[in-house]
């Protein structure tokens, strides 16, 4: 379970405070599907970056099955991240130099990984797993970067506009596959402009100026 | 790791190609500089010494209007004072000969009959001898000499009663030589029935012993001090110096160079690592979000750094010894058989190239790790 507990982030921006999230409370079950909707600079993607242990908030409270994330050392909170989240970009972020089953393997380049092949094949990308990323599409790319967040296992996957940049039936395809992550127990928190992951969320959470509003 | 690094690299070839070209020129500079160094100190030894001694020790009490004109003391000392030379280590003189000269009249000339005995090295060292070795018996004839009375290699000859066999007569030299005989020195002492004395032991200073600072001359009376009180130095400076300008020469442009070299190289290197950092921004943000942390994140930077040192330091030395293999012989005519690859420079290329290329991307890698992924994955 995810439990913020009123939490502020404050960016400095020109010699200004700069309020990106502000005294939000908010509990995530485990297994649930929230969609974060909200306009540009609301706070969605900086809350996305706080819950996945990436950006410290300046104050407030985050716990993860009950273990205050931030106070854990800066190792433990990349091993955190490592082991218990999967971060989905709207820009994809796949390393141009590696193959997309490279991308998926990555943290274990080198090895052979048949789960990672499995996955790339349940994805319907079997036949474009040794391509790199600049000879793929939109879409294939984004089931790739699903498939290098599944990869580990983790317990909560984080999507950052995953399907703004898709076409509806690419867009489809990579919320199924959250859809199924969802299914076997897993977390999935989804920030988004539109509403086409809205069918599949437990709850849906908008923010405003860095406040949730119901 | 290593598989990220290797293909990060042979995606980014130009990148990485021009940061290598640094490398290699570094290194490719410093092994054909130092090893034509070498060369060149070995020539400059080998024309110097050519030059002839330099240090003259004389007995104390010589009288030097007499020395001057007549070209050698009047005075003699024991020959075993040459022998107290083999004691002293790090000693500054090399290659001394004990000798004895004497005007004499042979036949209608006047000529000077010297003895000149094996030379010996401060500490037993070996060395390859500067003068020749007379066999006993024999006598090397100067070129007025031989040129007068028509004598010849294998020609016999009597000097002040003894039989000698004429074993080289010498090429004109314009100066006193060519107006000598010489003979070992124990014949010479023999035939002037001065057993065990000599009035000059010869020697060449050694610089290698001798820095920048120190005045060659003073430390040279003061070993001399040490090891034989009862003589006396005299430098002949127009050699010594010639010899210190020659073999400071190359000592002094290394010492330019090469730090120019590697200032260049490092902001180089440097620079294009920074651009490296650049262009993987986004990577950085994506990885630290997979969970690589910081040493990892450095690893990956440095890493590159390193591979890109033991690269640049292999090619390097195989391209700046075949340079000095290929254009050294046309340049250091004497010694041009002795250029040879010195493959300890191989080992010290291939720890400090890679140290140069981690330094010049210490800081880009300070950079990349000091980047917020927050920020960058915000940003994008």
């Amino acid at each position: 379970m995810i439990e913020i507990k009123d939490l502020s982030k404050v960016y400095i921006s020109k010699g200004k405070e700069v309020k990106a999230l502000d005294h939000i409370s908010l509990n995530i079950e485990n297994g649930e599907f929230i969609v974060i909707r909200g306009a540009s600079g609301s706070g969605k993607t900086t809350l996305l970056l706080v819950i996945g242990a990436m950006l410290k908030p300046s104050s407030g409270k985050l716990l993860f099955d009950e273990q205050d994330i931030y106070n854990l050392s800066v190792t433990e909170r990349n091993e955190f991240r490592a082991s218990k989240v999967g971060f989905v970009f709207q820009m994809f972020h796949l390393l141009p130099y590696l193959t997309l089953l490279e991308n998926v393997n990555v943290m274990s380049l080198g090895q052979k990984n048949v789960e990672a092949e499995k996955m790339l094949v349940d994805l319907g990308l079997g036949d474009r797993m040794h391509h790199k990323p600049n000879a793929l599409s939109a879409g294939e790319k984004q089931r790739g970067a699903v498939a290098r967040a599944l990869i580990n296992h983790p317990k909560i996957i984080l999507a950052d506009e995953p399907t703004g940049n898709l076409d509806p039936e690419n867009a489809e395809e990579v919320l199924k596959s959250f859809v199924q992550f969802h299914k076997n127990g897993g977390t999935v928190i989804v920030v988004t402009h539109g509403k086409e992951a809205d069918k599949y969320a437990d709850r849906i959470i908008s923010l405003k100026n860095g406040k949730i509003v119901i | 790791m290593f598989q990220l690094i290797i293909k990060e690299i042979l995606s980014r070839k130009v990148n990485f190609i021009l940061a290598l070209i640094a490398v290699i020129t570094a290194v490719a500079f410093f092994v054909a500089f130092y090893t034509s160094s070498e060369a060149s100190d070995r020539e400059t030894k080998r024309l110097t010494r050519d030059m002839g001694f330099n240090l003259r020790i004389i007995p104390k009490e010589t009288n030097m209007d007499n020395f001057w004109l007549s070209g050698f003391s009047g005075n003699t000392m024991p020959e075993e004072f040459v022998q107290r030379f083999n004691n002293f280590k790090d000693f500054s003189y090399a290659h001394l000969t004990a000798t004895l000269h004497q005007k004499i009249k042979w036949r209608d000339m006047n000529i000077i009959l010297t003895g000149i005995s094996p030379e010996i090295e401060p500490s037993g060292k070996k060395k390859a001898p500067m003068v020749f070795t007379i066999q006993p018996g024999s006598v090397y004839v100067g070129h007025e000499i031989a040129k007068k009375y028509k004598l010849k290699k294998g020609d016999s000859i009597t000097v002040l009663d003894k039989q000698f066999v004429i074993a080289k007569t010498l090429t004109e030299n314009g100066n006193t030589d060519d107006i000598r005989i010489f003979a070992p020195l124990a014949d010479v002492q023999e035939v002037l029935h001065m057993e065990g004395k000599i009035n000059e032991i010869k020697a060449l200073d050694c610089l290698c012993l001798i820095d920048d600072h120190t005045d060659a001359i003073t430390l040279l009376r003061e070993q001399l001090d040490q090891v034989m009180p009862e003589g006396k130095l005299v430098l002949n400076q127009t050699i010594a110096v010639t010899r210190e300008k020659q073999r400071r020469m190359f000592e002094k442009y290394f010492a330019y160079l090469i730090p120019i070299l590697i200032l260049v190289s490092t902001i180089w290197i440097g620079t294009l690592a920074y651009l490296n950092v650049r262009e993987r921004t986004q990577e950085i943000g994506v990885l630290r979000a997979l969970g690589y942390g910081s040493v990892k994140t450095a690893l990956l930077f440095l890493g590159r750094a390193f591979i890109m040192g033991i690269v640049g330091a292999i090619l390097g030395f195989i391209i700046g010894t075949a340079f000095s293999l290929i254009y050294g012989p046309d340049i250091f005519v004497v010694t041009a058989k002795s250029i040879k690859p010195i493959y300890s420079l191989l080992f010290w290329s291939m720890l400090l190239a890679p140290l140069l290329a981690i330094v010049a991307s210490f800081i880009p890698t300070m950079i990349a790790i000091s980047k917020d992924p927050a920020i960058i994955l915000r940003e994008n």
